[in-house]
C-alpha cells in the first residue's frame, strides 16, 4: 500500500531548483541579453580596421584590446555572439521542428512507418555530427545559413528518439486509452496528451542540443565553413589568434573563453530543468 | 501478556513537516506471534512498519521507543541497525516487482542477504539462497532466472525468501499480496503462516483488507489516522462488538450479495460479442521460423442486456483485457464479431463507429494514470464530447460536467482542480463522471475499484449500484476479485486461458460453481471466520 500521503507538500518551487540552476539561468541570459545589445550596439564597429592600434592589451578604450587587424575584441565577441547563438537556436528550432514530429509519429504508429522513421535516423546518427555538418556546409557552400541547415539535420534524430522514448512511456497510460474510447484519433492524442506531458523534457534536451550547437557553430567557423568574413565569429577569431599565440596569447583567451562559459551555462541550466524534472 | 515480547513499540509519534504520521502508537509482539495491523490507506500501517525498521521517509521524525530482542533500536547507530535488518528482521513489500532488481538473477539477490550479514563464502550463499527459494516454493525454478521471467506470486515467493533466508526473529510483510491474484494470494499467504510456524519467527502482517488479516493472524490491530483504535484476538473478531471503525471495515471486507437482482429487459442486447479471437504475435527467434501467436483470447461470446450488470472474472492473463479492448473496439480481432446496439461496432468505420462510441464508455483501474495531469478536471470530464458531432457550447459544457460531478458525489468546484489533488477514491469517482457525460447505454469497468482499500471501495461500489438503478445504465464489470463481482454483478462469466469457462446468474455460480476453476476461484477468496485451508 501507499505510504500515508504527508499533507506537506514539497517546497516552494523556486527554493529546491538548486544553486546550479540559478548559476546556468544567470549566465545563459547574461548571453541573450549581449546578443540582444549586440544588434542594435556593440562599443565599436567590429570591422573596423585601425592597422597601427594592432595587438594591444585592454585598455579603457578597448576592454578586451585589440586583434591583429587592431578591431576591437570586445565588439568581436559581442557580434560573433549574435552569430553563433542565433546559428545554434535556429538549428535547435529546426531539429524541433522536424524531429518531434518524427518522433510522435514513431510513437504512435509502431509499424512500418515507426521502424521507417527510427531506422532514417540512425543513418543519420552514423555520421559524427561534425562531420556532417561539414559534408553539408561542404555541398551548399560555406556560411551562417548552411551552418544552420547543417546543425538542425544532426539536430532532428536526437529530438526524435528522446520524443519517441518519451512518448513510448506515455502512450501506456491509462489516459491516452480513455482519449481512444472517447474516438480520438492517434494524432489528436499525441498533440492534446502526449506532447504537453513530454515539454519539460523537451526543454532540457533543447537546452542540451542548444549547448551542443554553440560548440558546432565555433567549429564549423574555426575551419572556415561557418560565417564568412567580415562577419565576426569566435570560431575563426579562434582561427586567427592561433597563428599569434606566440605574439599575443591572450588573444585565443576571449573568443575561446565565451564558448566555455556559455556552453557551461547552457550545461548547468539544462541540468537544473531535468533535476527538477525528477529526472 | 504472558509470553515473552519480541518487539515492545511504546507511545511511537512520528511526524513529518507540520503533519503528524502517527501518533502514541504502542504495540507489542511476542515470539513466534502473527500480528495483523489493520486500517484504510493512510491510516499509518506501512509508516508503523518503515518505523520500526527506522527506515522512515526523509524529513520524518520520530518520538517514542521501540525495542527488539531488548535492544532498543532507536538508540543503535545506523551501521548497528543495517546488522538486524535482513537479518533479525526480515521485510516484504506489496509491489513484488520492484522489490526485486531488474537485472540481477534471482539466486544471487538471495544470496546477496546473506553475504552481507554473514561472513560465508559464495558456495554457501548459494546454497542457502536454494534452500530458502525451495522452501519458499519455487523448487525447480533455476537460481539464474531474471525477475521478469517470473510471474507476480513467483516474484514475491522470491521476496519472501530473500526475507526469510537469514531465519529473521521478526518478519514485517506490507500488503504482501495486494498486487495478486487471489488465488496466489491464498498460496502467498500460507507460505507466510507456514514460514512463521517453521521457523517460530513472529510475523507483522499490514493489510487493508481485514479479511486477507484474518485468515493466518493471531491478533489484530487496528489503525485509525495514525492511532491505534483496537487490538483484539482474531478469533474474537466475529464473535463481539467492537470499536465502530473496526465495525465499518469488517462490514467492507465482507461485501454480501447483491441484494435485489435487477430485472433487466432482457430482449434489448446492449452489448454482444461473437466467437471472438484475439491473437498476438509472439517475438520471432529465427529468420525461418514464425512461431504461432499467443491466442489471448479463444472464441468469447457474451453478450450484456439493458440495464444488466454483468461481471467478468478471471486471474490475471485470462484474457479479461484483451476481451475488453476488443469490446471497446480500440483493437480489432482476429476474427468474430462485436455489436453495440444492435449495430456491428467493432467493424464500423468513420461516422457510424463515431456516433456508437457515445454509447459506451470505460472506467479504468489505475486512478492515477487514468488521467492526464496537466488537464483540469473540467476539461477531463468533458473529453468524451469529443465524440459528439456538435459538442455543447463552453456553459452548457460547464453545467453538465457540474451536473455529473455532483452525480458522483463530488462538487461543481472540483471542475477547476487538477487531478493529482485528488484522493485515489475520488478520481474513480471523476472517472465514473466522465464515463457518465454522454449517458452511454453501457459502462465498461475494468478492475475499477481493485487499486481502492476496502472502505472506499465499498462507496464506490454503492455508488456504481445507486447510478446503474437511476440511470438504468448496463455495466460490464472486469474484475480479479470475485468478492466485488458478486456483490455488483446480476450475471458473471468466468473465463480463463481466453475461453469462457462458466456463465450464469451470479448466485447460481457462486452457490453451486459447476466448473473445478470456478471452484478453485471461489474456494481461495479470503473469508473473515473461515480459516486459511
Amino acid at each position: 500500500m501507499s505510504v500515508a500521503p504527508p499533507s506537506v507538500r514539497p517546497g516552494g518551487r523556486r527554493g529546491d531548483r538548486g544553486a546550479a540552476f540559478w548559476a546556468g539561468a544567470t549566465i545563459t541570459s547574461a548571453y541573450l541579453a549581449m546578443v540582444l545589445i549586440a544588434w542594435v550596439w556593440t562599443p565599436q564597429d567590429p570591422t573596423a580596421i585601425d592597422i597601427p592600434g594592432k595587438l594591444e592589451g585592454p585598455s579603457l578604450h578597448h576592454w578586451f584590446g585589440t586583434d591583429q587587424l587592431g578591431r576591437d575584441v570586445l565588439s568581436m565577441i559581442m557580434a560573433g555572439a549574435r552569430n553563433t547563438v542565433g546559428v545554434a537556436l535556429l538549428s535547435v528550432l529546426i531539429g524541433a521542428a522536424v524531429g518531434i514530429p518524427l518522433g510522435l509519429a514513431a510513437a504512435a504508429e509502431r509499424g512500418v512507418v515507426g521502424e521507417l522513421i527510427m531506422r532514417g535516423n540512425d543513418l543519420i546518427f552514423a555520421f559524427p555530427a561534425l562531420l556532417l555538418a561539414i559534408l553539408i556546409t561542404a555541398a551548399l557552400g560555406p556560411g551562417a545559413i548552411n551552418a544552420v541547415i547543417a546543425i538542425g539535420v544532426f539536430n532532428i534524430p536526437v529530438f526524435a528518439r528522446v520524443v519517441r522514448g518519451g512518448s513510448l512511456n506515455l502512450w501506456t497510460r491509462d489516459y491516452t486509452l480513455a482519449a481512444r474510447v472517447a474516438g480520438k484519433g492517434r494524432a489528436r492524442i499525441s498533440l492534446e496528451h502526449i506532447l504537453p506531458n513530454l515539454a519539460t523534457l523537451l526543454v532540457v534536451q533543447g537546452t542540451i542540443q542548444f549547448s551542443l550547437g554553440v560548440i558546432a557553430e565555433a567549429g564549423l567557423s574555426y575551419v572556415g565553413l561557418g560565417a564568412q568574413p567580415p562577419t565576426p565569429s569566435w570560431g575563426r577569431m579562434l582561427n586567427e589568434a592561433q597563428s599569434l599565440t606566440a605574439l599575443d596569447p591572450a588573444l585565443a583567451l576571449f573568443p575561446g573563453g565565451a564558448v566555455v562559459l556559455l556552453v557551461l551555462g547552457l550545461n548547468l541550466l539544462g541540468d537544473g530543468l531535468g533535476r527538477r524534472r525528477g529526472a | 501478556m504472558a509470553r515473552e515480547a519480541l518487539l515492545k513499540i511504546e507511545s511511537l509519534g512520528v511526524a513529518i513537516g507540520a503533519a503528524r504520521v502517527l501518533e502514541n502508537v504502542s504495540l507489542d509482539v511476542a515470539r513466534g506471534e502473527i500480528l495483523g495491523l489493520v486500517g484504510a490507506s493512510g491510516s499509518g500501517k506501512s509508516m508503523t512498519a518503515l518505523a520500526i525498521m527506522r527506515l522512515l521517509p526523509h524529513g520524518a521524525r520520530a518520538t517514542g521507543s521501540v525495542s527488539f530482542e531488548d535492544r532498543l533500536l532507536d538508540a543503535m547507530s545506523e551501521e548497528e541497525l543495517r546488522g538486524v535488518r535482513g537479518a533479525r528482521i526480515g521485510m516484504v513489500f506489496q509491489e513484488p516487482m520492484s522489490a526485486l532488481n531488474p537485472l540481477m538473477r534471482i539466486g544471487d539477490q538471495v544470496a546477496e542477504t546473506v553475504t552481507l550479514h554473514r561472513a560465508v563464502g559464495t558456495a554457501v550463499a548459494r546454497s542457502l539462497a536454494r534452500e530458502a527459494l525451495d522452501r519458499a516454493g519455487l523448487r525447480g525454478v533455476e537460481l539464474d532466472r531474471l525477475p521478469y521471467e517470473l510471474s507476480g506470486g513467483q516474484r514475491q515467493r522470491v521476496a519472501i525468501a530473500m526475507a526469510v533466508v537469514l531465519g529473521p526473529a521478526l518478519l514485517i510483510a506490507d500488503e504482501p499480496t495486494t498486487a495478486l491474484d487471489v488465488g496466489t494470494q491464498a498460496e502467498v499467504l500460507r507460505l507466510l503462516r507456514e514460514s512463521s510456524h517453521v521457523n517460530g519467527s513472529a510475523m507483522i502482517l499490514v493489510s487493508h483488507d481485514l479479511a486477507v488479516i484474518s485468515q493466518i493472524t493471531d491478533r489484530i490491530a487496528v489503525m485509525r489516522r495514525g492511532e491505534i483504535v483496537e487490538q483484539l484476538p482474531t478469533a474474537e473478531l466475529l464473535t463481539r462488538e467492537h470499536h465502530p471503525y473496526t465495525q465499518a471495515l469488517l462490514a467492507a471486507a465482507r461485501l454480501g450479495p447483491k441484494r435485489a437482482p435487477r430485472r433487466p429487459n432482457s430482449a434489448v442486447r446492449v452489448l454482444e460479442a461473437h466467437d471472438i479471437v484475439r491473437e498476438y504475435p509472439r517475438r520471432r527467434r529465427s529468420l525461418t521460423h514464425r512461431p504461432a501467436p499467443t491466442r489471448a483470447v479463444d472464441g468469447v461470446s457474451v453478450e450484456v442486456h439493458a440495464g444488466e450488470t454483468v461481471g467478468l472474472v478471471g486471474e490475471s492473463g485470462s484474457g479479461k483485457s484483451s476481451l475488453l479492448r476488443v469490446l471497446l473496439a480500440l483493437e480489432r480481432p482476429q476474427s468474430g464479431e462485436v455489436r453495440l446496439l444492435g449495430e456491428a461496432f467493432g467493424a464500423a468505420r468513420g461516422a457510424t463507429r463515431k456516433r456508437l462510441r457515445r454509447s459506451i464508455q470505460v472506467v479504468l483501474q489505475d486512478p492515477v494514470g487514468s488521467f492526464d495531469p496537466r488537464w483540469r478536471v473540467e476539461r477531463l470530464i468533458a473529453e468524451p464530447y469529443y465524440a459528439l458531432d456538435a459538442p455543447p457550447g463552453a456553459a452548457a459544457l460547464r453545467a453538465n460536467v457540474a451536473a455529473a460531478l455532483e452525480e458522483v458525489g463530488l462538487c461543481a468546484a472540483d471542475a477547476a482542480r487538477y487531478p493529482q489533488e485528488f484522493s485515489g477514491g475520488e478520481r474513480q469517482r471523476i472517472a465514473i463522471a466522465r464515463a457518465l457525460i454522454l449517458k452511454p447505454a453501457v459502462i465498461a469497468f475494468d478492475e475499477a475499484v481493485s487499486a481502492l482499500d476496502v472502505l472506499v471501495r465499498a462507496q464506490i461500489l454503492a455508488l456504481l449500484a445507486e447510478l446503474a438503478d437511476r440511470l438504468q445504465l448496463a455495466y460490464l464489470f472486469v474484475s480479479h476479485d470475485l468478492h466485488v463481482v458478486r456483490s455488483i454483478a446480476d450475471r458473471v462469466y468466468v473465463m480463463q486461458h481466453g475461453r469462457i469457462v462458466e456463465e450464469g446468474p451470479t448466485e447460481r455460480v457462486f452457490r453451486a460453481p459447476r466448473h473445478t476453476y470456478t471452484r478453485a476461484l471461489l474456494a481461495a477468496i479470503p473469508q473473515i471466520g473461515a480459516s486459511l485451508a
